[in-house]
């Protein structure tokens, strides 16, 4: 079980199928698809990957596998970019 | 009203004249009449309409320097000075109690002993190794001990007086060296990673008084910031606050940090940035701030924006050849609005 919520250092810009993410401390910015813009909203809202895949997975007619591969792969990219703290 | 002077109008040569004309008009004061001087007519500050006056006169080297400016402190009652170049920082700080007694000027500037610490590259050096500074591992050396270099890894930075210039092994190293004509340079290894650097502005002695940090997202070939946006880096202002303090500046100031996991104190401006108007943009206005101290009034800077972005621009004006040439020949140009015709 994961949970992760963004550094208070992260801003972000949501759009409908596109979001932004500045890291006010590097200055970088990462661009998000629609998939990784809800997982970002769901993890804000703290929830766990668990719960995040759960309530991806009622929403949305997907392939569950591809789903937890992508929910995973994404919140190991916003740890390896520091843009996220683990709530343990 | 309000005069300031602002030196440093050649943005072309990475001056940051204009740049602090900017912020100051962004501080919406109607009281402020900024004029210009720089040491030559062709600077691109001169033509960009944002001067209430505008004069030509002789470097500070120069014997004729005082006269000149207390000729344009007697038109133009100039209240405050900015100087711009780090090479006109020293040689006004010599004069500074006669440019504040005799004509009125008032400059936020430290005294000549502060600023020769960090001035001369060898010296600098020196205050950065005593003072536990983090800086990239430099050594002195000169033409003559090259072959003492060997624990030094290539690129390096060659610095000196006229600059910081890159070397890819021991003969372009000489060849630099050589055609410097200098006796002393400090050898940096170049580090590699992101480039942040903090306009500051110290005041009083010794403590920061209002800070920008920005990150370089594009720069020009001699490093200065083509595209910068606001960030917020504890590392860069804990490094900068010691720094500051334990040199016991005051003014304005550019320090620039380049790593990856650690960052390096890389390079040292005696000024405020040709990037400056950031500063305002991000809600602290430094240029402003500065011109308020040192009146002696107190003015509070906020806390800065994070996420805000410079873009440098390069905007072209056409005049009449009649114009250009009274105004160098004259040098001052106050007729028509000051502003020149275009053709």
């Amino acid at each position: 079980m994961l949970r992760v919520l963004p550094k208070k250092t992260v801003k972000e810009q949501i759009e409908e199928e596109i979001g932004y993410l500045f890291d006010e401390e590097t200055g970088y910015v990462y661009e998000l698809n629609e998939t990784a813009c809800k997982i970002w909203i769901l993890a804000k809202d703290g929830l766990t990957d668990e719960e995040i895949i759960k309530r991806m997975f009622q929403e949305y007619a997907v392939d569950k596998a591809i789903l937890e591969r992508d929910v995973k792969d994404f919140l190991e990219k916003l740890m390896k970019y520091r843009l996220v703290e683990v709530i343990r | 009203m309000i005069t300031v002077a602002v030196t440093g109008l050649n943005s072309f040569l990475g001056a940051p004249g204009m740049g602090i004309v900017h912020a100051l008009r962004l501080s919406k004061d109607k009281s402020l009449r900024i004029i210009g001087i720089d040491y030559s007519p062709f600077s691109d500050g001169f033509f960009s309409g944002q001067l209430d006056g505008t004069y030509v006169i002789p470097t500070p080297k120069d014997s004729k320097f005082l006269v000149e400016l207390g000729r344009i402190a007697k038109t133009d009652r100039i209240d405050v000075m900015i100087p711009s170049l780090d090479a006109e920082v020293i040689l006004l700080s010599r004069m500074k109690e006669k440019i504040e007694s005799d004509l009125g000027i008032r400059l936020l500037i430290p005294d000549p002993s502060c600023i020769m610490r960090v001035r001369d590259k060898v010296a600098q050096l020196r205050f950065l190794e005593e003072n536990r500074i983090p800086y990239p591992k430099s050594k002195v050396a000169s033409l003559h001990n090259l072959n003492e270099l060997t624990d030094i890894r290539f690129p390096v930075l060659i610095k000196c007086e006229d600059g910081a210039f890159p070397a890819f092994n021991e003969e372009e190293m000489s060849v630099i060296m050589r055609r410097l004509k200098r006796r002393k340079f400090v050898v940096q290894e170049y580090v590699e990673g992101d480039e942040y650097s903090i306009c500051l502005l110290a005041y009083p002695k010794g403590e920061i008084y209002g800070y920008v940090i920005q990150k370089k997202m594009a720069q020009s070939d001699i490093g200065a910031t083509l595209v910068g946006v606001t960030v917020d880096r504890q590392d860069v202002l804990e490094i900068s606050r010691d720094f500051v303090r334990k040199l016991g500046w005051i003014g304005p100031m550019e320090l620039e940090f380049r790593g990856r996991d650690k960052l390096y104190l890389t390079d040292i401006n005696l000024r405020f940035p040709a990037w400056v108007s950031l500063t305002a943009a991000a809600g602290v206005n430094l240029p402003y701030a500065a011109v308020q101290l040192a009146l002696g009034r107190r003015y509070e800077v906020g806390k800065q924006r994070t996420g805000v972005v410079i873009v440098r621009t390069v905007r072209d004006v056409h005049i009449n050849i009649f114009d250009l040439f009274k105004f160098s020949k004259s040098r001052q140009f106050l007729g028509q609005d000051n502003k020149f015709i275009a053709q």
